[in-house]
């Protein structure tokens, strides 16, 4: 409990005001506020680090997404190919954590879903997905780093995959005839059936649409908000920030609970389309 | 802000980067974590069995040495009831051997007493002849008693 305390001290005391000082340091640098709010949400190949530091310009196709999703890529391969490789059988507190968001993934989202023959062959699939949002989500709330996963496209390329995925498995498992024979309800007439067989084909596409858009619009929101609270103290008054600042620090903390939750939500939500697509019924 | 803008780019290196990672997790990582909690797993299943084992012989020899601490109890007991008859009976004896050495020490007292009682009447008898004898002198004047009649005299107080 005493441990609890100190490290929330710490958080709230240490952590998140020097975040939201770097956070709010370039916008009292901008003149335009509109400018600073794009830049810090929005793709670019300009890399603003820190205040005071000159900008990073990336090369013509390469972006500050881009770059996140590489940092992501290689930080997750690296802490789990070196975890991987010094396992023990009684585990030490990093080995757990690690460990755990596996064990997350198989014990209440795949093998729920999907049960436990299934599962077991889609646990990497899956332990991937949710380890890349998650990583990719909460590496935009350190300073200076950017959220990939508030960039449409990077969600959208998820949700084709997943699109594609529950294509694929639903052909390859039932056959194409099947696939198709289960948009259609039984016992209704042509007509209706066909328009239910129709939307019911749309509905596979706007899911995964809904998908990307909803990880998309929490991730900018979430920025967006920390940052609105912030950009207050310029537009009102220097003295707003007493009330700005803390409203941001709870939205902070909130984006951390937001940014597991759609992790979450996207990886079981691809589970249950892609295991629904490949059930009779 | 342009939320929308097409980065076909961007999506197909989610494509690369995400299949990249995939590989390595599912080629390195994930089974090695599988198999290490599979082997930690069967530990744990091991430990408590070893642990039931044991908890199992704890019991049994508890339920032995509860056994045993009955059996001692018994012996104890028996033992006991033996020492209390054999004092019982000790008492008794020593009580009634006691109660035997002081009727017998009555009993030599009373004949004791007996004795000398008959001595001293016996004295008696023979100073009263002697009074009687002189009261008679007294009275006669004269000494005329002898021997033989100080013998009736005590002859008479016998008979008295």
């Amino acid at each position: 409990m005493g441990r609890c305390k100190t490290v929330l001290k710490n958080v709230l005391g240490k952590i998140v005001p020097l975040c939201l000082f770097f956070f709010a340091q370039p916008l009292f640098a901008e003149d335009n506020v509109s400018s600073a709010l794009s830049s810090h949400v929005l793709n670019g190949h300009g890399w603003d680090i820190f205040p005071y530091i000159p900008e990073i310009n990336l090369p013509e196709h390469f972006t500050v997404h881009l770059l996140m999703l590489f940092i992501t890529t290689a930080l997750i391969a690296i802490f789990y190919l070196a975890f991987s490789k010094k396992q023990v059988l009684k585990p030490k507190k990093t080995q757990i954590a690690l460990e755990s968001l596996i064990l997350f993934v198989r014990d209440d989202i795949v093998y729920p879903v999907m049960g436990e023959e299934r599962g077991r062959k889609w646990l990497p699939f899956y332990s991937t997905l949710f380890l890349f949002l998650l990583t990719a989500n909460l590496i935009g709330l350190i300073p200076a780093f950017k959220t990939a996963t508030g960039n449409i496209n990077v969600t959208g390329a998820l949700a084709i995959m997943v699109l594609i995925l529950t294509f694929v498995v639903g052909f390859k498992e039932i056959g194409v005839k099947d696939f198709f024979k289960n948009l259609y309800p039984s016992g209704t007439g042509l007509g209706i059936g066909l328009f239910v067989a129709f939307l019911e084909f749309l509905s596979i596409f706007t899911k995964s649409m809904v998908l990307a858009i909803r990880l998309f619009a929490n991730m900018f929101a979430g920025h967006m908000a920390i940052l609105s609270f912030l950009v207050l103290i310029i537009i009102v008054s220097p003295f707003m920030g007493f009330v700005s600042v803390p409203f941001a620090a709870f939205t902070y903390l909130l984006e951390v609970l937001i940014d597991v939750l759609q992790a979450l939500v996207f990886t079981l939500l691809s589970c249950i389309f892609i295991s629904n697509a490949s059930e009779h019924e | 802000m342009d939320l929308f803008k097409l980065e076909p780019g961007l999506a197909i290196w989610t494509w690369i980067t995400f299949g990249i990672l995939f590989f390595i997790l599912a080629r390195y990582v994930i089974p090695a974590i599988l198999k290490n909690l599979q082997e930690r797993e069967d530990y744990i299943h091991s430990s408590v069995d070893k642990t039931a084992e044991v908890e199992k012989r704890l019991k049994d020899m508890e339920s032995e040495r509860d056994e045993i601490l009955k059996k001692a109890e018994v012996k104890a007991d028996e033992m006991l009831l033996r020492i209390r008859q054999e004092g019982e009976e000790l008492r008794q004896k020593l009580a009634k051997q006691a109660e035997k050495e002081a009727s017998e020490i009555l009993n030599q007292a009373r004949i004791q007493a007996e004795q000398e009682r008959g001595a001293m009447l016996e004295s008696l008898k023979g100073e009263l002849a002697d009074i009687i004898c002189s009261a008679t002198e007294e009275v006669v004047g004269m000494t005329v008693v002898g021997e033989k009649e100080r013998e009736i005299s005590r002859e008479l107080v016998n008979k008295l």
